[in-house]
C-alpha cells in the first residue's frame, strides 16, 4: 500500500463511538484521500452506519478524532459538517415524501445562495433527466431506484467534497444497481471523494479503490480492492465463495 | 357594520384564527405543542396587567406581551430538542397546565377570582387586520429557505440536520414565533371579553386548537384557517338542534377524519384552485 505520503481528506483515528453503554464500535482507523473512492464492507450490525453518523455529527465520538481536511471536526454540530463539505446520503435514501422533487433539491442546498443553488438545480437535472420531467413531483410518487437517485442528487446539491454513500444498493433490483454504481462511478470522475458503505460486498469491491472489512465494531482487514477480491478469507466471509 | 351577533362570532372566529396558526407554526416544523393555550393566557394577563395597571396603550401591550409569550415559547422550546412525539406533547400539556395553575394563584392577577375591567380594545377591524398579517407572514415562510426547513423537520428530522440545517435553532424559532403568535391572541382576547380568569386558558381550549388544525389542515396554513372557521361557525349556524348540536359538531369531525384524514385543506387542493383561478382570469 502506497498510501499515508498522500493528501489526506478524511481522517478518522482509534475512534470509539455508542449508544448509551452499548459500543458501536471501537478504535477504528480510517482514511481517505483526495479523489479516491473507499468502500467499507461489513455484515449488518458491524458498526458502519454508526461510524458514519459520528463522521456526520449526529452522533458524538466516545473517544477518539476525526479530521477532515486537517481540521478536527468530531465536536462540530452536524449542520456546520455539511457547510465543510461532506454530506450524507443515508441508508433507505431518507427522501422528503410528501415533498416536490425540486424542493428536495432545494433543501439539499440550505447553507448555499439562491444563485449557485438555481444553477446546481440545473447542472443536477442534466445528470438526472428523470428528476427534471417529474421536478413538481411528489418525491414519495418516484420508484425506488429514482428515490435513490435524488437522495444522491440532494446530497450534491450540498457541493460537498466527500459525500458518503450507505447502503445505495439496498432493496433494488439488480439492474438498478448497475444503474446507480454507474452514477457513483462517474461523480468519482468528477472529483469528488467517496466513502461507501455496503452490504454487496461484491458490486462495492468492483466500484471502489480501496477497502475496510467491518465486523462487531472493528475493522478487521484493509487493502486495495483487487487484492481483497481474491484474498480467500473475504471471498468466503462475503462474496459467497465455495468451501 | 353588522349586527352584534354576527359581529362577535366573527371576532371570535379571527381570535380563534390567529391561535390556530400559532399552533401551526411549530406543528409546520414537526412540533406538536399543547401548549398554546398557557401562551395565549400569558398573553391575556400580561397585556391586561399593562393596561391596566401601568396604562400603557393597547397596542404597545399587545405587542410586549407578544413578546414575553415568545420568550416562554423558546424556554419550553429547549425540552422539545430531544424529546419528540407524545412525549413533547405531555411535556407541553404540562407546561399549558402549570401557567393555568399559576394564574389560578398569582394574587397580582386577581388569583383564582380573575381580572376584569380592561376596556374593549379589539374590534373587527384589528383582529381582521392581525389575521391579514399573519396569512401574509405564512405565505412568505411557505416560500422562504426557513419555512422548506420547517416542511423537512416535518417529513423526517435526521434527514433535515444532515442537510445542513440547525435544527435547534429552527425549533427554537418556531416555537418562539408561534408563542409570539399566542400571545397576541390572549390580549386581543382579553380586550375583548374584558374578564380574564385562569381556568379559561386550561387544557381543554388548547385541545380545541389542536382540533382546529388538524380538522382544516396540517399541510398548508390555509388549513387551520378554514379550519377555525368551519368549526367556529358550525355550531352557531346549527344552533336549532338545540343540545344536540355538539353532538352535530362531533359528527362533523368524525366524518370528516374518515373521509379525508390529511385534513379539509392540504397542499393539492390550493394547486388546484390556483391553477382553476388562473385559468378564469
Amino acid at each position: 500500500m502506497e498510501p499515508r505520503n498522500k493528501q489526506q481528506l478524511l481522517n478518522v483515528e482509534e475512534l470509539t463511538t455508542g449508544y448509551a453503554e452499548i459500543v458501536a464500535f471501537r478504535e477504528v482507523n480510517i482514511s481517505v484521500q483526495h479523489g479516491e473512492m473507499v468502500a467499507i464492507i461489513g455484515a449488518n450490525g458491524a458498526g458502519k452506519t454508526s461510524l458514519l453518523r459520528t463522521i456526520t455529527g449526529v452522533l458524538r465520538p466516545k473517544k477518539g478524532k476525526i479530521k477532515f481536511d486537517g481540521r478536527e471536526i468530531h465536536n462540530l454540530p452536524a449542520y456546520q459538517i455539511v457547510q465543510m463539505g461532506i454530506s450524507w446520503v443515508q441508508e433507505g435514501r431518507a427522501i422528503f415524501k410528501r415533498v416536490t422533487i425540486e424542493e428536495n433539491l432545494k433543501v439539499g442546498a440550505y447553507h448555499r445562495d439562491k444563485k449557485g443553488m438555481l444553477s446546481d438545480m440545473e447542472i443536477t437535472f442534466e445528470r438526472f433527466p428523470i428528476l427534471k420531467n417529474r421536478r413538481s413531483q411528489l418525491a414519495g410518487t418516484l420508484s425506488g431506484g429514482e428515490q435513490q437517485m435524488l437522495a444522491i442528487a440532494r446530497a450534491l446539491m450540498s457541493r460537498p467534497r466527500l459525500i458518503l454513500l450507505d447502503e445505495p444498493s439496498l432493496g433494488l433490483a439488480p439492474l438498478i444497481v448497475q444503474d446507480i454504481y454507474g452514477i457513483v462511478s462517474d461523480l468519482q470522475s468528477d472529483g469528488i471523494t467517496i466513502l461507501l458503505v455496503e452490504q454487496n460486498a461484491s458490486i462495492a469491491l468492483k466500484t471502489a479503490d480501496r477497502a475496510y472489512v467491518m465486523e462487531t465494531g472493528r475493522i478487521v482487514m484493509e487493502g486495495m480492492t483487487r487484492d481483497l477480491m481474491t484474498d480467500p478469507r473475504v471471498q468466503e466471509a462475503y462474496l459467497g465463495g465455495q468451501r | 357594520m353588522f349586527s352584534s351577533y354576527i359581529e362577535s362570532i366573527l371576532i371570535f372566529n379571527g381570535i380563534h384564527i390567529i391561535m390556530a396558526l400559532s399552533l401551526y407554526l411549530p406543528f409546520s416544523a414537526g412540533q406538536i405543542s399543547l401548549a398554546q393555550a398557557g401562551f395565549m393566557a400569558i398573553g391575556a394577563y400580561a397585556s391586561s396587567v399593562m393596561t391596566l395597571f401601568w396604562g400603557f396603550p393597547f397596542y404597545i401591550a399587545l405587542f410586549l406581551s407578544g413578546l414575553l409569550s415568545a420568550m416562554t415559547g423558546v424556554l419550553v422550546g429547549f425540552p422539545a430538542i430531544r424529546i419528540k412525539g407524545i412525549y413533547l406533547l405531555l411535556l407541553t400539556l404540562a407546561f399549558g397546565e402549570m401557567v393555568r395553575v399559576f394564574f389560578l394563584n398569582f394574587e397580582f392577577t386577581g388569583g383564582a377570582s380573575g381580572m376584569g375591567g380592561m376596556d374593549l380594545q379589539t374590534n373587527f377591524v384589528n383582529v381582521y387586520t392581525i389575521v391579514a398579517i399573519l396569512i401574509i407572514f405564512f405565505y412568505r415562510l411557505s416560500k422562504s429557505r426557513m419555512g422548506r426547513a420547517f416542511e423537512s423537520m416535518r417529513e423526517d428530522e435526521l434527514a433535515a440536520e444532515v442537510m445542513g440545517i440547525n435544527i435547534v435553532k429552527a425549533k427554537l424559532l418556531a416555537f418562539g414565533v408561534g408563542a409570539f403568535i399566542a400571545g397576541l391572541g390572549g390580549g386581543l382576547y382579553a380586550h375583548y371579553v374584558m374578564y380574564i380568569d385562569s381556568p379559561k386558558f386550561g387544557f381543554l381550549l388548547a385541545v380545541e386548537f389542536f382540533v382546529f388544525v388538524v380538522f382544516g389542515g396540517m399541510e398548508i396554513f390555509w388549513g387551520p384557517i378554514i379550519g377555525t372557521t368551519l368549526l367556529t361557525l358550525i355550531p352557531e349556524v346549527v344552533r336549532f338542534l338545540k343540545e344536540w348540536r355538539m353532538i352535530f359538531y362531533g359528527l362533523v369531525i368524525v366524518v370528516l377524519m374518515i373521509v379525508r384524514p390529511q385534513g379539509l385543506i392540504d397542499k393539492k387542493l390550493v394547486d388546484d384552485i390556483t391553477r382553476y383561478a388562473k385559468k378564469l382570469f
